[in-house]
């Protein structure tokens, strides 16, 4: 198969690796302006121009200078202006090929496609090219593999989406998200816009206080905006979100203003994170997570399997997705002597917040309004970890049906069920402290194999029923 | 299953070190509270307390208590005195291995097998030159010693 080149576009997108450039012409700008004024910058414009021309000259050479190749073998690509590179990823090897059009490309009918592999870096793609969308879908069924367009599909209820949303909806990063608009707006348009729509959020905050502290309700609705900001960003991401699962692939598109499309094999599945928090444990719904060689890595992309589902329906989802990898009933958990071991943590947190809010409000009478109030919304969390902490104890444990373990935990709010195969197992660790001697319990900590460490622990559980679950030397003799 | 042991002499070399560290322990507790006879007295007490519970007690429990397995499909390491962990690393996973002696090491002819595996690693320290031959035959992949 002949060598082709990307899309034009590349060459305005490999400009990035060149920006540093641009330093020149802002080097000559702070020296004109200091000695001559704008009329020496203007004198000097011949410069940044021959700079930009050098930028997009680069940009252009780069695109000529790359070609690839993909086809049923793998996928070549050579690149490179002075130090020329050759890479080459056997079809073999590839875990994840990926296809994101953000709403800009659109119009180009350009697609940014990644293919990853378990080796290279955890934080970049293995492959990352601009391509013509034809081309990008015509690599993409190639990883999907021949057959049958899907051969079973499961395609979430837009309430669920809505749930997830709702539930896993990030207000700081709503807030962060919300400041850089406001703020680069106000750059553009000058600091007085930025100042006005500051202004125009306290003032409307004042108005709705409803007898909570000015300062208090203004901090509580920009929580609120950046989360609703979030909860929309969420509901975006997974517009029409779809897995289709074919012989040895998963296929996963979804999205509004960006799309994304995946080719998942399913060598590279690491493990599933069947996840709840408090909330959707108590409407009995589930979100699951795959943690695959490439999938879910690059900022914005989604790591999804299923979104917010009721038992049923995950049972239904992933014997039609996932059959290798069905979670089973707990064998092994905490005794009822491990409680106090799931409650010390949310326990100080819990007493000295309450307390400590007492103490200031005695020593601080005239600001007693605000510190009640922060001494309440600062204890939320902790009584919220207190329950996160009971329900872990109840569904704490292991379990293992032919080659695949099941372990439940909590990791800071999140209840998890990991269902993992055992070739996915990096390493195993029985680890028993000094208080867990007397009643031979111990901790199981598990790392798993992909890019980066990840690392699983169940607490309490009984040492002497462990060993031989993981096949782990004379179970008898105490350790 | 066989069976690995650490060489009793690791024993001596973990004994030696930590009199290393109580010999500057007494350096720098006689340099700082030379003068004030109490607090020389209490730090003396502390480090000579901590050293012999070092020399005493936790160093044979952990000679010990320190096995290294192989079968299975895995390699297994017991040990640990306050904290007791028994680590398998599945055969499959080892990516190589690499023996390494410091110079104490090397004058009681003893080595460390260092299993680097993807997503986790274990050492195997306190084994002699034959034994770590015996190991890399069993895990099939040789070692780089490096001296």
């Amino acid at each position: 198969m002949e060598l082709r080149r990307p899309h034009p576009l590349y060459a305005v997108v490999s400009l990035s690796r060149y920006l540093y450039l641009l330093l020149l012409p802002l080097a000559r700008g702070f020296i004109s302006a200091w000695g001559g004024g704008v009329a020496a910058w203007l004198e000097g414009a011949w410069f940044d121009l021959c700079i930009l021309g050098l930028l997009f000259g680069l940009g252009g050479l780069l695109w000529l200078c790359t070609q690839y190749r993909a086809d049923k073998e793998g996928i070549f690509l050579t690149t490179g202006i002075f130090r020329r590179r050759e890479v080459l990823l056997p079809a073999g090897k590839i875990t994840c090929l990926s296809a994101v059009q953000p709403f800009y490309l659109r119009p180009f009918r350009a697609v940014f496609l990644r293919a990853d592999t378990p080796a290279g870096s955890y934080k970049r793609a293995d492959f990352s090219l601009l391509l013509p969308q034809r081309e990008a879908d015509r690599i993409l069924a190639l990883a999907k593999g021949e057959g049958p367009q899907s051969v079973k599909q499961y395609e979430p209820r837009g309430v669920a989406i809505v749930a997830l949303s709702l539930a896993t909806s990030n207000s700081f990063a709503g807030i962060l998200l919300l400041s850089t608009l406001i703020s680069q707006t106000g750059q553009l348009l000058g600091e007085e816009f930025a100042d006005r729509v500051y202004g125009a959020f306290a003032q409307v905050s004042r108005l709705m206080a409803f007898g909570i502290p000015p300062a208090a309700a203004f901090l509580a609705y920009l929580i609120l905006a950046g989360w609703a900001l979030a909860f929309l960003g969420n509901l975006i991401k997974y517009y029409r979100f779809v897995i289709g699962r074919r012989e040895s692939s998963l296929a996963i598109q979804g999205g509004l203003f960006t799309r994304r499309e995946y080719a998942l094999s399913l060598s590279g599945v690491s493990y599933l994170d069947i996840r709840q928090t408090v909330f959707t444990s108590v409407l009995h719904l589930h979100t699951v997570f795959i943690h695959a060689i490439g999938y879910g890595k690059h900022k914005g992309d989604v790591s999804i399997l299923m979104p917010a589902c009721t038992s049923r329906t995950l049972r239904q989802g992933l014997r039609l997705l996932l059959p290798e990898l069905a979670p089973s009933p707990r064998q092994l958990k905490p005794n009822l002597g491990a409680l106090f071991r799931f409650l010390i943590a949310p326990f100080w947190p819990c007493f000295l917040f309450p307390a400590g809010t007492v103490l200031l409000c005695w020593l601080f009478p005239t600001w007693r309004e605000i510190l009640g109030f922060l001494g309440f919304m600062a204890s939320v969390p902790a009584y919220w970890f207190l329950t996160v902490r009971v329900l872990d104890f109840c569904s704490t444990g292991v379990s293992k049906e032919g080659n695949v373990y099941t372990l439940r935990y909590s990791s800071g709010y999140y209840l998890h069920t990991v269902v993992i195969p055992r070739e996915k197992i990096a390493s195993v660790t029985v680890e028993q402290n000094p208080f867990q001697w007397r009643d031979d319990r111990c901790d199981l900590i598990i790392a798993t194999y992909g890019e980066g460490r990840k690392w699983h622990r169940v607490k309490n559980l009984d040492r002497r029923e462990l060993l031989p679950l993981f096949q782990l030397e004379d179970p008898t003799r105490k350790m | 299953m066989v069976d690995f042991y650490p060489h009793r002499r690791i024993l001596t070399i973990w004994r030696m070190v930590a009199a290393a560290f109580a010999l500057a322990a007494a350096f720098a507790v006689a340099l700082l509270f030379g003068q004030h006879p109490l607090l020389f007295r209490l730090t003396t007490g502390l480090w000579v307390v901590v050293f012999l519970g070092f020399f005493v007690i936790y160093c044979p429990i952990k000679y010990n208590r320190l096995k290294y397995s192989v079968g299975n499909g895995q390699v297994l390491l017991r040990g640990g005195v306050l904290y007791r962990r028994v680590k398998a690393i599945p055969l499959s996973n080892i990516q190589f291995t690499a023996a390494f002696a410091s110079p104490l090491h090397r004058l009681f002819g003893l080595c460390t097998v260092a299993l680097a595996a993807a997503g986790g690693s274990l050492f195997l320290t306190g084994l002699t030159r034959e034994d770590a031959a015996r190991l890399e035959k069993l895990l099939c992949v040789p070692t780089s010693p490096q001296d």
